[in-house]
């Protein structure tokens, strides 16, 4: 156990070291501000543009809606993103990969503490982006505002999320080990496969009936619901259009279907992981490096 | 008188070291720049193997860069052809190539050929004749069974040698070779320096300019040698002439019987300028430095009287090795100097 | 040695035309090549992002509801749709474009590259073409899913119009990606962090998912034509959807044009001084900043 917990400390000290010792910290703290926010003003020029065209017809609650959900979504994007590229790297680039895996460390923890570095960059990016939100826009801040955030339940759902976006990011990352550079724009695509199934700036009732049940199946939408809820309190019932099929469970059972769903997804994790650095093992792609 | 092929003059260079950026600042007498040539002069004939030796990060690579239009001069002058490599680069270019033997550069979607065909296209080699070199370049490496495999496909070893051929597809006429045989195997290491004496050969115009660490390879292509350390040159001749220099006086090394006599007089004979002894269970080494060759009959003699029985008797020949650590590793040198004034270090 | 008969003192215009043409189509090979040899592009490239394009325009659905708004809500999936599929261009641009030369760098070609005779505008041209080609496929697969999937409506003005703004646009685009290429030639790290970072501002500046002159000032739309996209797009949605515009279709292309000139030529400028800047501080050669 100790020997993991050094393990995982050593390597989330190197995720970080990499992530900022390449710019000076205020650079560092701009580069986490515009990012998910001008991400998230991209959505709320899409809100103005719909009210535009619709003479403002648009409910308001769906600004909040969007600007939440979509700061949150960007931890998955951060962590996912983050381990692919930390495996592409430190393969390709640094030409480490090999190195790490001959070591004596558990490789699965390394990635693990690699990850760690990227949930902290993810979460502060998450409470800037809604902090920016909530200084621009009187409807945030009705959201936010109106219920009050559900700490206890916002500890719930951050804490199985983070073993959720762990998960996660070791199936990409270990899809990454068999793939050439470009793989690390696998977990781009993937995340926006998630983006829209788990209804991230849409409720997922509008999605096809059998799109929604495949939506109903991954534990984003669990958390996603879960985050809003937790942040902003349940949609309004006079707003039908953000209803979806989540809208009569409790925070409970969201948070049962999040816990069942996510360690489903983390004994895939763990099984995916072990097959794809055997097959990398196999194929010898541990060293691989192969540049377009 | 020719052109040379390659001319330094007091060629300096010096890096910023990095500024603080996270955590703690450098300590206010920590070095700002470090200097990895300091005042280097070189002059390179026109179809000369001219090698470069010396430890790591002596600035060979450095020099390399700048004489290769890859890397600014901070002062100093430095010419390829008699051209400026600052002010006249791009017309330095069409007639060099560089090959690092330490890197693998290359397109991993592409195969062997494909690879060296995409950079002989940069010198403008038309595709037939890059195609015709290519063949003549993978059949020198032993790389022909290769050509239509991916370069992510290959070995580093394979890499290393796609990267030799790439050097000499566009025919330079002044060719850097920086450790072209590093981590080849005995074969090809063998293979590649026998090519390049011949591509020498074949067009006595060609300059080469060769950096290796090792000292047999050195000795064995370079017409002269340029040691280098810590950003200065410390000598530069033809091999023969810095093997000289090591050896003031001609060494020969005596394995005598346990129980053999005489070797302590030896010392005091006319010839000898220095001897010295270890003895151990199975025998009796002596070293003896002398002022002449033919004194060694004499040193022979002396045993012989004494009842001594020689076992073995060798004349010690200096290496490049020996120059090397004499000029660069003088604490090496020093600790060695209390056996025989003159005497190699290891020898 | 250029007084001697050995090696020529400057090379003829045609000789130097002739290499730029072989350096660009040689190194375009490499890209075009691993179109046909990569076997994960065509579901990582394609299919993965037309999914993405569907949450935006997904989310148009459910705040302008189709059975009310019927034609804004197909005009607006239309945008989504070309945006999605003008911004593979922009993408490659940053990446393939912008990020390139750091990537070359790493792997140990761009010194042999700078080291070679070839202009390095050739080279870049090489990346753009090689890109451009690869990009084109990919956002036509992406275009096609996407008016296929949501039933957008194509019926443009005019077909040689569409034709020549999307030609000017791309060139000033690919202008665009060799003056990043040479900014960041000098860059480490910060180049790939500065790539990343791009990425957002622009979709929000270039307006990628909503009409921008809908929604920001004629002041701020008028200032974000300076990125091709922004002109580009623009003109094309007017072409093809006739939605209102910052300025008149022809006035964009004008700027087009004049914006394509001008980005090659200070690429061109940037390039050789930013290269100069790059081996004065020895930074052609340095590997994993």
């Amino acid at each position: 156990m100790r020997e993991h917990l050094r393990t995982l400390r050593l390597a989330a000290w190197l995720g970080w070291q990499l992530e900022t010792n390449w710019a000076s910290p205020w650079l560092f703290a701009v580069y986490m501000v515009i990012k998910p926010v001008t991400g998230s003003l991209m959505l709320v020029c899409m809100f103005y543009a719909a009210r535009y065209a619709t003479n403002g017809r648009v409910p308001a609650e769906f600004l909040p809606y969007l600007y939440v959900s979509n700061a949150c979504f960007g931890l998955v994007g951060t962590v996912t993103f983050g381990l692919s590229y930390a495996v592409v790297t430190d393969r390709e680039r640094y030409r480490m990969l090999k190195y790490v895996y001959l070591s004596p460390v558990n490789f699965q923890t390394y990635f693990a503490g690699r990850g760690l570095a990227r949930v902290a960059e993810g979460v502060v990016g998450g409470v800037l982006n809604i902090a920016v939100g909530l200084a621009l826009f009187a409807d945030m801040r009705r959201s936010l505002g109106g219920a009050g955030v559900d700490w206890p339940w916002l500890l719930v759902f951050l804490a199985v999320g983070v073993a959720m976006l762990w998960a996660a990011g070791m199936i990409l990352a270990g899809a990454c080990l068999n793939l050439s550079r470009n793989g690390m724009f696998l977990s781009e695509g993937i995340s926006g496969v998630v983006y829209l199934l788990s209804g991230v700036v849409f409720p997922i009732a509008v999605l096809p009936v059998w799109v929604q049940w495949i939506g109903l199946g991954l534990p984003t939408t669990y958390w996603l619901e879960g985050m809003r809820r937790a942040l902003m309190g349940p949609v309004p019932a006079n707003v039908s259009a953000l209803h979806g099929p989540l809208e009569a469970w409790t925070n409970a059972d969201l948070a049962l279907m999040l816990l069942a769903t996510t360690a489903a997804l983390v004994a895939f994790a763990l099984w995916f992981w072990k097959w794809n650095e055997r097959r990398a093992w196999q194929l010898g792609r541990l060293e691989e490096n192969a540049g377009v | 008188m020719d052109t040379p092929a390659i001319r330094t003059e007091n060629l300096t260079r010096t890096y910023r070291l990095p500024r603080r950026r996270w955590g703690k600042a450098p300590a206010p007498d920590a070095p700002r720049e470090f200097t990895a040539l300091a005042g280097v002069t070189l002059d390179v004939r026109p179809g000369e193997l001219f090698g470069l030796l010396g430890p790591n990060g002596a600035g060979k690579t450095t020099l390399i860069k700048i004489l290769t239009t890859l890397l600014a001069p901070t002062s100093g002058t430095a010419e390829v052809g008699g051209l400026d490599v600052v002010s006249q680069a791009r017309r330095i270019r069409p007639f060099i190539n560089m090959v690092s033997g330490g890197e693998s550069s290359g397109y991993g979607i592409l195969n062997v050929r494909e690879n060296l065909w995409l950079f002989a296209r940069m010198y403008g080699v038309p595709t037939a004749l890059a195609h015709d070199r290519i063949d003549s370049m993978l059949g020198v490496v032993g790389l022909t069974e290769k050509a239509g495999s991916r370069v992510s496909h290959l070995s580093t070893g394979q890499r290393q040698k796609m990267n030799f051929c790439r050097g000499f597809i566009t025919d330079p006429k002044v060719l850097f070779l920086d450790e072209p045989t590093l981590g080849l195997d005995v074969t090809s290491a063998r293979a590649i320096r026998g090519f390049v004496r011949e591509w020498m050969k074949q067009d006595p115009s060609r300059t080469l300019l060769l950096t290796t660490h090792y000292m047999a390879e050195a000795d064995d292509l370079c017409d002269r040698l340029a040691i280098i350390d810590q950003g200065k040159v410390l000598a530069c001749d033809t091999p023969g002439n810095l093997k000289k220099r090591v050896q003031e006086y001609p060494i020969f090394e005596l394995s005598l019987a346990p129980g053999s006599g005489g070797w302590a007089k030896l010392g005091d004979l006319p010839g000898v300028h220095q001897s010295t002894a270890v003895e151990k269970p199975e025998s009796i080494e002596v070293k003896v430095a002398l002022f002449e060759e033919p004194a060694i009959g004499a040193v022979v003699q002396t045993l012989a009287t004494n009842g001594a029985r020689i076992l073995a008797l060798k004349k010690v020949e200096p290496t490049l090795e020996d120059v090397f650590i004499e000029l660069v590793g003088h604490g090496l040198a020093d600790a060695e100097e209390t056996t025989a004034k003159g005497a190699p270090a290891d020898a | 040695m250029p007084e001697s008969p050995r090696h020529p003192a400057t090379p003829s215009p045609r000789h130097a035309a002739k290499l730029f043409v072989a350096a660009a189509l040689a190194r375009s090979y490499a890209r075009v090549a691993w179109l046909f040899r990569s076997r994960s592009w065509m579901i990582q490239e394609t299919v993965l992002p037309v999914l993405a394009v569907a949450a935006f325009a997904y989310s148009y659905q459910a705040m302008l509801d189709p059975r009310s708004n019927p034609e804004v809500a197909a005009q607006y999936t239309g945008l989504v749709v070309l945006g999605a599929a003008m911004t593979t261009f922009w993408l490659n641009v940053l990446w393939g474009m912008g990020a390139a030369l750091y990537w070359e760098r790493d792997s140990g070609n761009l010194e042999l590259f700078v080291m070679s005779p070839a202009p390095m505008m050739g080279v870049l041209t090489g990346m753009a073409l090689g890109g451009m080609t690869t990009t084109f496929v990919r956002a036509t697969v992406i275009a096609t899913a996407g008016v296929l999937l949501f039933d957008v409506p194509v019926n443009p003005t005019s077909w040689p119009l569409l034709g020549l703004v999307f030609f000017l646009t791309l060139t000033a685009l690919y202008g665009l990606g060799m003056m990043f290429a040479s900014v960041f030639l000098r860059w480490g790290r910060e180049a790939w962090h500065l790539v990343n970072l791009l990425q957002e501002p622009v979709y929000l500046l270039t307006g990628t998912n909503f009409p921008v002159s809908a929604i920001f000032p004629k002041a701020v739309a008028a200032a974000a034509t300076l990125i091709p996209l922004t002109a580009g797009m623009d003109a094309m949605r007017q072409v093809l959807f006739r939605t209102p515009g910052i300025f008149g279709v022809w006035e964009e292309v004008a700027a087009l044009a004049v914006l394509s000139v001008i980005f090659l030529f200070t690429a061109r400028w940037l390039l050789a001084r930013l290269e100069r800047r790059a081996r004065e501080e020895g930074k052609l050669t340095v590997r994993w900043q």
